[in-house]
């Protein structure tokens, strides 16, 4: 099935309608869950207005995760196999999962402060999300300042996987250390704690965030698919020329 | 402040949380378009001056 979806045409073919459809989807799913989120649920019993907030951290965070796993699981494939469209996947990736891991820092800060009294506390949950924000960040890096692309392929990719140890670790601080952060609400053994008329707009506004990201993400493995072929047309232009003037140079003894 | 965003003393953090969200998203939605765009034109025009040599 990989080597089927490794075919550029065959991407380009079904990310013609795929694209479309993501983003309608991630458009329709997510304004209404933070119009619901901000003024139809109910306010929470312990945590106030400030539960709000919980429709816009929740999904960076849950889905800034999910872009990691996308990332290794694409580093390893283009690792293995060489697969050029896995790498283009990693590579758009990482800013996408950057800019959730910074919008759920951000939004974490701001419900840490009315909550705990405090932005920032270096708890193990927190911690090893900003790990991630890193681990991001490094991966962009690298991949921008090797000039090698088979070099930095690799090189990125290592780090890609290796970054991935850190995810069981964000998953499960809260239950390995005792944490100020508060233990799964969502995704536990015996089903959500989350009561039933707050759940809706929050399981709409993960699923738009995913469908944000899939659209995201096929724009920009797009883009460079069509930078590549740009960079190659110039390249066999450049040898065209380069052999057109060759003869020239050879019978200008002066040249 | 319209009376619908008065969320009492937790008011501000709630509107920076949903505004940094739609901020941040929507640069990045639009970062992603224009490079979209722009890859998609300069090929276009690339494919173009490879179809007409002369030019």
């Amino acid at each position: 099935m990989l080597s089927y979806f490794a075919n550029p045409v065959r991407f380009q073919n079904l990310s013609k309608w795929m694209v479309p459809i993501l983003g309608l989807a991630a458009l329709g799913l997510i304004l209404p869950a933070w119009i619901m989120g901000l003024f139809v649920v109910p306010v929470d019993y312990q945590q106030g207005e400030a539960f709000r907030i919980i429709y816009v951290h929740v999904p960076a965070v849950i889905v800034s995760s999910a872009v990691y796993g996308f990332l290794a699981a694409a580093s390893f494939v283009s690792f293995v196999w060489r697969h050029s469209l896995a790498d283009s996947a990693a590579r758009a990736a990482a800013p996408i999962g950057a800019a959730f891991t910074f919008l759920g820092l951000l939004t974490g800060a701001l419900w840490g402060k009315p909550m705990w009294g405090a932005y920032w506390v270096w708890d193990a949950r927190l911690t090893s999300t900003l790990v991630m924000f890193f681990l991001f960040i490094g991966y962009i890096t690298i991949r921008n300042t090797i000039r090698d692309e088979n070099a930095s392929a690799r090189i990125g990719a290592i780090a890609a996987m290796a970054g991935a140890v850190n995810l069981p670790i964000i998953k499960f601080s809260v239950d390995w250390w005792s944490s100020l952060h508060q233990p799964a609400s969502l995704m536990r053994a015996g089903g959500s704690g989350i009561d039933g008329s707050m759940l809706p707009p929050l399981l709409m506004a993960i699923t738009g965030y995913l469908c944000l990201f899939g659209w995201l993400v096929l724009l920009s493995m797009l883009s460079e698919l069509d930078e590549r072929r740009a960079r190659a047309l110039i390249q066999r232009k450049s040898g065209r020329k380069a052999s057109t003037a060759s003869p020239q140079m050879e019978g200008n003894p002066d040249a | 402040m319209p009376e619908f965003l008065d969320f009492g003393k937790n008011t501000v953090f709630i509107l920076a949380c949903y505004s940094a969200s739609l901020l941040v998203i929507s640069g990045l939605v639009i970062a992603i378009i224009r490079r979209r765009v722009e890859a998609a034109r300069k090929l276009l025009q690339l494919e173009k001056t490879q179809e007409s040599p002369k030019s």
